[in-house]
């Protein structure tokens, strides 16, 4: 694994890890269409790291997401979890060190309960810690306090709150079991810029603070790329590219996050951003992700640099100088 | 140029009984939009920026009442128009796009159907159109949009198309009777990042083809000198600042616009830096936040979140100055005040 040097030990790994979903047809059924949504994606997340994994909506990131933090059995491929492989252990053992990832959902709303108080939620996932009953409380408001709430809002319900304080709720949810990798699925796309940065420098600051592995998942690029050491580009269930956040950020070499790249509004390159190609998306008449040929670029029918080179086989992932990996022949 | 749009000390309360503890949501805001011109409307949630808009189409829900100021739109004042002129006016001369393109199309009816219906509800006007006409017009407009095959889409039924294909339709449906004004209202935040550029390309280039004017709100600064001209930051129902839009991003004067602004990440800024934000900004307690909406007479509204907050902020409320060695540049800060 290429970005060991410097992190003293893999926390979590994924191993060829491929999931596919059936579309259509019964089991009696002649027609059956299938989507791969994560195909044969090998990752390895070293202990501290902020990894950052980028991609459009529907390319298989949340999928990905639910694999890791065990809520999703892989069709192939393993999940290594200190060592062991996640979906192989027995029931008992499974749930125990399932508690220690922790996912936090892209949507505040819809994430909390809306019928149970903050402290309740709070109280229920410490228990889930193991917590003595006594400490309860006190434990409840200290995590509070320390994602930047009031105590007071141990009382309310979650209408009453709003997007952002709603948002740090889930992150203290999630930190209740004290967990050594936390997952973050799209967890301020849905906020105002404000609140957003907030909540970004609420996670360096946990970070610092209790040394979480963190997994952090978004389609935006600018955010992703300030946050983590790591990118990873995602496509279509595919790695497409992975380096250190900011050589990929300055200098990325996948035709996609390139694309990617130029699609971030930045302050002071004044009007051209909207001034090129009109009539490019037309250009462009994608499959469908089922009808895709395996033996094809999955970026083919988009990529600006396609030839006939791309569809003669399938693509691997290429080691590039001492940490970069590109799926693409062109590099 | 000839002003459009010519909002004149609008304030909108809320309805109710409890009128005078919490009266405002808009607070006499003053906004022009001349002819072709965009201009942007930034600011947080829930501070009023939507409802303007809303207020501009005359559809306020039925809590919030316009308790003063005028709307001009072209000479009319569209607050005194009743239903039946409103109704004349909205669709074909004032359009608007709504943020969330799941929600903003009807599920149990066609593309086609939908479309026609902005042609078949403006019907009375002097051109009407004949059945096979509204059709060559439907796919006419989806090819506008950039939807490939215009034809079999208008079959489709919104579920069938992605988010940004549906948001294409919304424009699609606002653009149908070239409308002089188009409002869109965060049409790009439910997006990705490379769809929100393909939208806005498309919103641009249609703008210009069709020289009609935009009112695009949004809370993202780093969108608007691209967007707009002339751009107005809007906290708690009042305007901040106002003024052309690459010279309010590239160089903000209230505190606001500035807290707007380094909420932008950058991820080239060194990893040292990057804590700054969370420790400026005070430890957020309920009972400040949940004072949405200001009391009269308190003072400048930002002050309880200002870095560089004065005495004065907590007395009086500054006006929304002229600053006079900058053309078209307005502040409402007591540290511009002379």
């Amino acid at each position: 694994m290429p970005f060991n040097d410097g992190y003293k030990e893999t926390i979590l790994a994924l191993e060829g890890v491929c999931k596919y979903f059936h579309l259509k047809g019964g089991y009696l059924s002649s027609k059956k269409q299938m989507v791969t949504a994560v195909k044969d994606v090998s990752l390895s997340f070293p202990k501290g790291i902020t990894y950052g994994l980028v991609g459009e909506s529907g390319c298989g990131k949340t999928t990905l997401s639910h694999i890791m933090a065990g809520l999703l059995p892989p069709d192939r491929g393993k999940v290594i979890f200190y060592g062991e492989d996640l979906y192989a252990l027995g029931y008992r053992e499974f749930k125990e060190r399932r508690k220690k990832i922790q996912l936090v959902f892209q949507d505040p709303y819809s994430s909390l309960n809306p019928r149970l108080t903050v402290g309740y939620v709070i109280k229920e996932a410490l228990r889930q810690g193991n917590v003595p009953k006594e400490e309860l409380e006190e434990r409840a408001q200290s995590i509070l306090i320390s994602v930047g709430l009031d105590p007071s809002c141990m009382k309310s319900y979650p209408h009453q709150l709003s997007g952002g304080q709603r948002q740090r709720v889930v992150i203290a949810r999630a930190l209740c079991v004290s967990p050594v990798v936390l997952i973050m699925d799209e967890p301020v796309s849905s906020l105002d810029v404000l609140i957003q940065a907030q909540i970004l420098d609420l996670f360096l600051e946990i970070k610092q603070r209790l040394q979480i592995t963190y997994i952090f998942i978004s389609h935006d690029l600018k955010i992703v790329a300030y946050l983590s050491d790591i990118i990873g580009v995602m496509f279509r269930g595919e790695i497409l590219e992975e380096g250190p956040s900011l050589e990929l950020y300055k200098n990325p070499l996948h035709p996609y996050t390139q694309l990617l790249l130029a699609s971030v509004p930045k302050i002071g390159d004044g009007k051209g951003l909207l001034e090129s190609d009109p009539m490019e998306e037309l250009k462009s008449e994608e499959k469908h992700i089922w009808e895709q040929d395996i033996n094809c670029c999955a970026y083919y029918h988009r990529c600006n640099k396609r030839s006939d080179e791309c569809v003669s086989g399938p693509i691997e992932l290429k080691v590039i100088g001492e940490n970069r990996r590109v799926r693409c022949i062109k590099v | 140029m000839k002003g459009l749009l010519d909002i004149k000390s609008l304030s909108i309360g809320l309805a109710s009984e409890r009128v005078r503890e919490r009266p405002f949501v808009v607070r006499d805001l003053n906004l022009k939009i001349s002819k072709a011109e965009s201009v942007c409307l930034v600011g947080e949630s829930g501070c009023g920026k939507s409802v303007t808009a809303i207020s501009i189409m005359g559809l306020l829900p039925k809590g919030l009442t316009i308790l003063n100021g005028q709307i001009f739109f072209e000479e009319t004042d569209l607050l005194s128009l009743g239903e039946k002129e409103l109704r004349r006016i909205r669709g074909s001369e004032i359009s608007m796009i709504f943020q969330e393109p799941m929600s903003s199309l009807n599920p149990v009816l066609t593309i086609g159907q939908q479309l026609k219906e902005v042609f078949l509800a403006h019907r009375d006007g002097e051109d009407t159109f004949g059945k096979r006409e509204i059709e060559d017009r439907c796919v006419e407009l989806l090819k506008d949009v950039g939807l490939p095959h215009p034809k079999e889409q208008l079959k489709a039924y919104p579920h069938m198309l992605s988010g940004g294909q549906r948001q294409r339709v919304m424009i699609a449906m606002a653009m149908a009777l070239s409308p002089k004004l188009i409002i869109a209202d965060e049409p790009t935040t439910a997006l990705d990042v490379t769809v929100q550029l393909q939208i806005l390309r498309l919103l641009k280039r249609l703008q210009k083809a069709k020289e009609c004017s935009l009112l695009f709100i949004t809370h993202d600064l780093s969108l608007v000198p691209h967007v707009g001209d002339r751009i107005y930051v809007m906290y708690k129902g009042r305007i901040m600042e106002e003024g052309p839009s690459k010279d309010v991003v590239l160089n903000p004067f209230h505190p606001y616009t500035k807290a707007l602004l380094s909420a932008i990440v950058d991820p080239e800024s060194p990893k040292a830096q990057r804590l700054a934000f969370f420790k400026e900004s005070p430890r957020l307690n309920l009972n400040t936040l949940n004072h949405t909406f200001e009391k009269k007479g308190c003072g400048c509204g930002y002050a309880e979140r200002c870095l560089s907050v004065q005495s004065k902020c907590w007395e009086s409320e500054p006006e929304l100055l002229d600053l006079l060695d900058l053309k078209g540049r307005r502040v409402r800060c007591w540290l511009y005040a002379v």
